[in-house]
């Protein structure tokens, strides 16, 4: 596996060394982009799940590329991102080109068949994991999921190292879990086995869990001392708040199970050419350092997150996304009563 | 005349009705929205035959019932001390009061968490040095401790209601009560509150149904409580990818019926209308009561209670936008404060757009649903048109629509009939609109019920037209529960998100978009001080509607 990545990240380097040379060969690489089409564009809708700031970077920076594309965005939680989507389509309006978002609206968009096959030449450099068979989507960014603790309230060898060790009844009423990242349940499920994990789970849950609501509110709570640990964080929040000097850190359980945030391109789009290159601009390496710079973790490998320990040295689990499809909204409630959210 | 009128009725059914017709019939079929499925009981017959809706119910109305009479309390016993006695401090507390109003509600919410948790909570932790007891502890993460947090989210409007009808209250029944030998507090308990019984009544729905609605407490507080509310069966019906919104529509069918059965009680008690005129030909003159002696106690309860409840989560909110992250004040993270979050805020894209929209759209909603529910409100009040009543419930209804049915209802119809407004500021507008409507007529009915009849007639008598009475006598005698709804509808209107998200777009964003994208992506200073600056707006927008309203008001008399 490791070496099947080197082989790629090579390959990447030479391909993208290569199209940096001769900007023609780029343009014959993006194979489904019409430049001339492109050019007459001139513009796309970005729709995205992804927060208002962090959209508006990634478009930027596209824009600064390629100063003859007008972006516009929009950005909603996934539920209600869907409902806009679906709702639009249903009465004939097409606004979005491209989506940026969690899995759980991609799939459910690509079940409306609402989403076009399109196979970025950029999508080579990306793990397997993180690619679509059937070319519906690609990921553009991962965000990992892990414990995080409050350094003022556990001590070094207390910090757990297996996802078994929350088990511990010395941990027993001092888990925050953050009712809105399923994702971890899913990925822990899909890790473990869906019996086992089940199991677990339970055991957890009865372990007096501290539900919250909000993935902010659980960070700060943390930072604050409510609680000593949250067993859903992302290691990425956990750093920025590190970063402010808030007594924090994340434990690297191995191994942290990890969802992308996926690119796909509109069936219907208004702009296909520039979705096309929008989408080739995500997950290429120029891209992909936007993302770090945000910071968020980046999806091709030799792209090095910010800061690089996010993902050296960490052993990822990724979350089959297609294993996922149809199930989500189900797998959500599961989860959600097993910890006595409802 | 009758144009004016019909106009305004054809407008209130057609806001009212889009939402209404949407949420019954999906509640009715198993299609999605946008399409047409076949009818059906089934989502009423899961809804209620679910074991768990009716412990759930119970729970909501032991919750909504606690927290609207703490609120209504607080908040008429505050509004009486500033309106109508000469107690100290009172232009304090009436500042005060109103920004509880404008702090996101999740801010307000999380403040609460910091000063109540039993951990970390800063009035146990103050409470505890100094009782010298290790164990006391308010629990927030209570019964209690919700109502508490939803009262003070709720009394700010109580006391903004109950001040207009104070207001416009004439003092010669009390003179006689007083002249007859009565006390002081009889008459408070006989007459002046008798008088506004209307406004009363108007205000616990109002108060009463937004508690049953409340979702911030019960999701950031409640959960934790283990106590549960039947909204959460709605949030969870509509928060998945394929929404249950036949369910969801099932169950807001309660929320429908709370208000319908409000209404009904409320005309029953206040049939007789004519009852509660108190502005009548004779000049009338709202006077202060002296309460002697006891003034001094009276305003020092008042800004004890103000302070407490507004203060408190004010200086926590001040403290939060400038430290870098959740923590409680000490020596260390006073040197590390500073003005960074609103630095980020200033150069956050699209800020200052919202900012732009959102004032558009709170002035320009707060104002067209009043003088629409002040013509409403007279056909109700005064007039004997057949069906006044379906107006005013009509009128009444969206309170007891969840916004994202309300959001969808209005994607899909202006998505598929030909009026070009989807993508604008317009759209926004008329689901602002539609939104609050029902805080607006309960101001205005409540007000337009102290204005005698008389006057009406004394300039109908004298030639003027019923548009130039309206405009030059009613208007200015509604002013108080005018100004009143106005500020709330404007202030909570820069509040609004389940709706707006779903009809916004890059170019018309607005304020309450961004307070959810900050708090959603982890930015609680920056919120904090969004939140900040956002009391500061809502000072200056009072004052300045204050001494307009003052204005008006008193040239006019």
């Amino acid at each position: 596996m490791k070496r099947l990545l080197v082989r790629l990240a090579l390959v990447s380097g030479w391909a993208s060394l290569i199209f940096g040379l001769f900007p023609a060969a780029a343009c014959w690489a993006a194979g489904h982009v019409n430049m001339d089409a492109a050019r007459k564009e001139g513009k796309l809708t970005i729709y995205s799940s992804i927060s208002l700031d962090d959209i508006n970077t990634l478009a930027r920076a596209f824009e600064k590329k390629y100063p003859w594309i007008k972006v516009t965005t929009y950005r909603a939680g996934k539920i209600k991102l869907a409902q806009r989507m679906l709702t639009e389509a249903r009465a004939g309006k097409h606004t979005f080109d491209v989506l940026l978002s969690s899995a759980f609206t991609t799939l459910e968009m690509k079940a409306q068949n609402l989403l076009a096959k399109y196979q970025s030449p950029e999508s080579a450099a990306l793990p397997r994991e993180l690619r679509d068979p059937q070319g519906f989507w690609s990921g553009a960014q991962i965000n990992t999921m892990s414990v995080a603790y409050n350094t003022k309230l556990v001590r070094k060898e207390d910090v757990p190292r297996q996802w078994r060790d929350l088990l511990d009844p010395k941990w027993r009423g001092k888990l925050a879990i953050n009712g809105n990242r399923p994702e971890w349940y899913i990925g822990l499920l899909q890790l473990m086995g869906e019996e086992e994990g089940r199991k677990y789970m339970r055991a957890l849950a009865d372990g007096k869990t501290i539900p919250i609501e909000s993935a902010t509110l659980a960070d700060e709570l943390l930072a604050a001392g409510e609680y000593p640990a949250f067993v859903n964080a992302s290691p990425a929040n956990t750093e920025s708040e590190k970063k402010k000097g808030a007594p924090v850190d994340w434990a690297n359980i191995d191994p942290l199970p990890a969802y992308p945030i996926l690119v796909s391109v509109s069936a219907n789009a208004n702009f296909p050419n520039t979705a096309r290159l929008m989408a080739d601009f995500l997950i290429s390496a120029e891209g992909q350092k936007v993302f770090a710079d945000i910071p968020r973790i980046p999806a091709r490998p030799g792209i090095e997150a910010k800061p690089a320990h996010l993902t050296k040295g960490v052993n990822i689990f990724y979350i089959d996304v297609n294993k996922m499809a149809g199930k989500g909204d189900d797998l959500e409630a599961e989860f959600r009563k097993t910890f006595r959210l409802r | 005349m009758f144009l004016i009128l019909a106009a305004t009725v054809g407008l209130v059914a057609y806001l009212a009705l889009t939402p209404l017709l949407t949420l019954v019939y999906y509640s009715l079929t198993d299609a999605p929205p946008g399409a047409f499925g076949a009818l059906t009981l089934a989502n009423y017959a899961k809804a209620y035959f679910d074991p768990e809706f009716y412990p759930l119910l119970w729970n909501t109305t032991r919750f909504a019932l606690a927290s609207s009479a703490l609120a209504f309390v607080l908040g008429t016993y505050l509004a009486w001390i500033c309106e109508r006695t000469n107690a100290p401090f009172r232009g304090w507390v009436s500042t005060f009061v109103l920004i509880l109003f404008i702090i996101p509600g999740i801010l307000e919410t999380v403040a609460w968490i910091l000063l109540l948790s039993p951990q970390i909570g800063l009035v146990n932790l103050a409470l505890r040095w100094l009782t010298r007891d290790p164990d006391f502890a308010f629990n927030v993460y209570s019964f209690a401790g919700m109502v508490w947090c939803e009262a003070m989210g709720l009394y700010p409007l109580v006391f903004l209601l109950m001040s207009a009808a104070f207001r416009s209250q004439d003092v010669a029944m009390e003179e006689a009560s007083l002249a007859c030998g009565a006390s002081n507090f009889t008459t408070l308990r006989r007459i002046t509150l008798r008088l506004v019984t209307p406004a009363m009544l108007s205000v616990f729905l109002i108060v009463f149904i937004r508690a049953v609605e409340a979702f911030e407490v019960p999701a950031l507080i409640g959960v934790r409580a283990e106590f549960f509310v039947f909204t959460t069966k709605i949030y969870s019906a509509l928060q998945r990818l394929r929404p249950q919104y036949g369910i969801a529509g099932a169950y807001a069918m309660v929320l429908l019926l709370i208000s319908v059965a409000g209404l009904s009680l409320y005309y029953r008690m206040t049939k007789a209308a004519e009852k509660y005129a108190t502005i009548t030909g004779k000049s009338y003159r709202p006077r202060r009561v002296d309460l002697g002696g006891w003034r001094y106690l009276a305003g020092a309860t008042a800004l004890l209670i103000t302070g407490a409840t507004t203060l408190l989560p004010v200086i926590n909110l001040i403290w939060s936008s400038l430290t870098p992250y959740m923590s409680a004040p000490s020596r260390e993270m006073v040197s590390r404060l500073s003005w960074r979050s609103y630095q980020q805020l200033f150069s956050f894209p699209f800020a200052q757009q919202a900012f732009w929209n959102s004032v558009i759209l709170s002035f320009s909603s707060a104002t067209a649903v009043m003088l629409v529910t002040s013509c409403i409100a007279w056909i109700t009040v005064k007039s004997k048109m057949p069906g006044r009543l379906l107006i005013d419930n009509l009128a009444f209804i969206p309170i007891a629509i969840p916004g994202i049915v309300m959001g969808i209802s209005i994607l899909v119809l202006y998505l598929t009939v030909p009026i070009p407004i989807y993508g604008t500021l317009w759209i926004l507008f008329v689901a602002y609109m539609t939104k609050y409507l029902p805080y607006g007529i309960r101001a205005a009915s409540a007000s337009m019920i102290q204005i005698s009849k008389e006057l009406e007639e004394a300039s109908v008598a004298s030639g003027a037209g019923w548009l130039q009475t309206f405009r030059k006598i009613l208007l200015p005698l509604l002013m108080p529960g005018f100004v009143a709804g106005w500020v709330y509808i404007a202030v909570i209107s820069l509040r609004e998100l389940s709706t707006s998200i779903l009809l916004y777009t890059q170019d018309t964003i607005v304020l309450s978009i961004l307070v959810f994208d900050l708090w959603d992506s982890g930015r609680y200073s920056s919120v904090s001080a969004l939140g900040v600056l956002m009391v500061l707006f809502l000072i200056l927008v009072t004052w300045i509607a204050r001494k307009v309203g003052a204005r008006i008001g008193s040239i006019e008399h």
